[in-house]
């Protein structure tokens, strides 16, 4: 499998991957009255990174990445870190995101590091949208932070804690979207280090300069 | 009868309405099964799924086709097209066409709660049988590369009559149905959009 090097692309800003959906509506009634709705069940991630600075050999490996990704038909594990807004120990330093090499290189499985350790406290159903984790290195969750689960059949996918439902010690009980790609069993690793997820890509802007650059690339969830 | 229970109303009455909609086809050995959310979703065993059963997601956000029911019997078809494929998967699907053709087709309904849990069972509210795959590919222009498109329509109804809808009263028409029949001798003397009264005044 081939790893995004989010590390070497940085986006001139910290963008956080947002779950888009698609609603649909009949209009307003004459009472005021509109019913949306949505069909996606629960919707996927996309992540948008704008003003990535290339220069030197940067460049050349967002050409190797443009030509390796063939323009949306390659999935990619593309990992995202939250930086600050992970539950990182206040005595560690942040989490940083492992890959070695800016140009592609195919690994046997991401492998995320950091110092955040957690693992799934209950075994969790196909599409459950909520899940009891146990944080057993980290600071106690409030909302808000994304994590990753390497899924046996689907692979890596992100998920964010919506709400902690309640908390017993390190064990939190806390609802999540997306719904859970996949049936998880209980001790299953959690990732909120540098969390990942399967992903195509959207759309590359080409490199329009020999020496530097600024591009952009979209990716969204895949289930290829 | 309603399509809802009591229990399952609130989830369809309310301003926000969380659906999923399915699309069963009865390929052999295994019969076809997706639904236009994205990932996997368990259903619950009903008369369609005895055993119950898991739909793939499409894995895309898509738009999810209006369907009417049949009224005075006037067909209906549902045309489903994936773009972008590859010229394998066009071979595959030339290939395999004849497997699917007048396989039957359902589409189903059903509600989610808050949470994104079904809330209601699978309402199958539309019956169909599938008609040949057809692939296509479109013209390379200078604006844009050309794309190959595979096409699956799926028919409720008589989709195959030769015969249209409508018959016309003409004198040559009904002499074709019954050679002695003079009811349609003088429609050639009525105005078109003029009606006339029968009976008393």
């Amino acid at each position: 499998m081939y790893v995004w090097p989010t590390r070497f692309f940085l986006p001139e800003r910290f963008v956080a991957p947002t779950i888009v959906g698609r609603t649909v509506t009949g209009g307003v009634s004459a009472s005021g009255i509109e019913q949306v709705g949505r069909t996606d069940g629960g919707g996927l991630w996309r992540l948008d990174m704008s003003g990535i600075f290339l220069r030197r050999e940067l460049i050349q490996a967002w050409d190797a990445w443009t030509a390796l990704l063939d323009g949306g038909v390659t999935p990619v594990v593309v990992p995202k870190s939250m930086g600050r807004r992970a539950p990182v120990p206040l005595t560690v330093a942040l989490p940083e995101q492992y890959v070695a090499d800016p140009f592609p290189i195919s690994v046997e499985d991401y492998e995320p590091q950091g110092p955040i350790v957690a693992t799934l406290a209950a075994s969790a159903a196909l599409r459950a949208t909520q899940v009891s984790i146990n944080i057993a290195d980290g600071r106690l969750l409030r909302g808000g932070e994304h994590f990753g689960i390497n899924h046996a059949a689907k692979g890596w996918r992100r998920y964010v804690v919506a709400e902690v439902v309640s908390r017993a010690g390190s064990v939190h009980v806390v609802k999540i979207r997306t719904p859970l790609r996949e049936a998880t069993a209980s001790g299953a690793s959690i990732d909120f280090n540098g969390p990942a997820c399967v992903m195509r890509v959207l759309s590359m802007t080409p490199t329009d300069r020999i020496r530097y650059g600024q591009v952009d690339v979209s990716f969204v969830e895949t289930f290829a | 009868m309603s399509l809802f229970s009591g229990a399952e109303r609130p989830y369809v009455e309310g301003a926000q309405v969380r659906a999923a909609v399915l699309l069963r086809i009865a390929t052999t050995p295994t019969p076809l099964r997706i639904w236009a959310g994205v990932g996997d979703l368990a259903i619950p065993a009903d008369t369609i799924e005895p055993s119950g059963a898991t739909y793939t997601g499409l894995g895309d956000l898509v738009n999810v086709p209006a369907v009417s029911q049949l009224v005075n019997g006037v067909a209906d078809q549902l045309t489903l097209i994936l773009s972008g494929v590859t010229p394998e998967i066009l071979g595959l699907v030339d290939e395999e066409a004849e497997s699917v053709r007048f396989a039957g087709a359902r589409l189903g309904f059903a509600v989610m709660g808050a949470d994104w849990q079904l809330a209601s069972t699978v309402k199958w509210l539309w019956e169909g049988v599938v008609e040949t795959p057809e692939c296509a590919q479109s013209a390379t222009t200078q604006d844009q590369p050309g794309a190959r498109s595979v096409s699956l329509t799926i028919s409720a109804g008589m989709t195959s009559r030769r015969r249209p809808v409508h018959a016309f009263y003409t004198d040559a028409d009904q002499r074709r149905r019954s050679p002695t029949d003079r009811f349609a001798e003088r429609t050639v003397f009525y105005s078109q959009g003029t009606t006339r009264k029968f009976g008393p005044v």
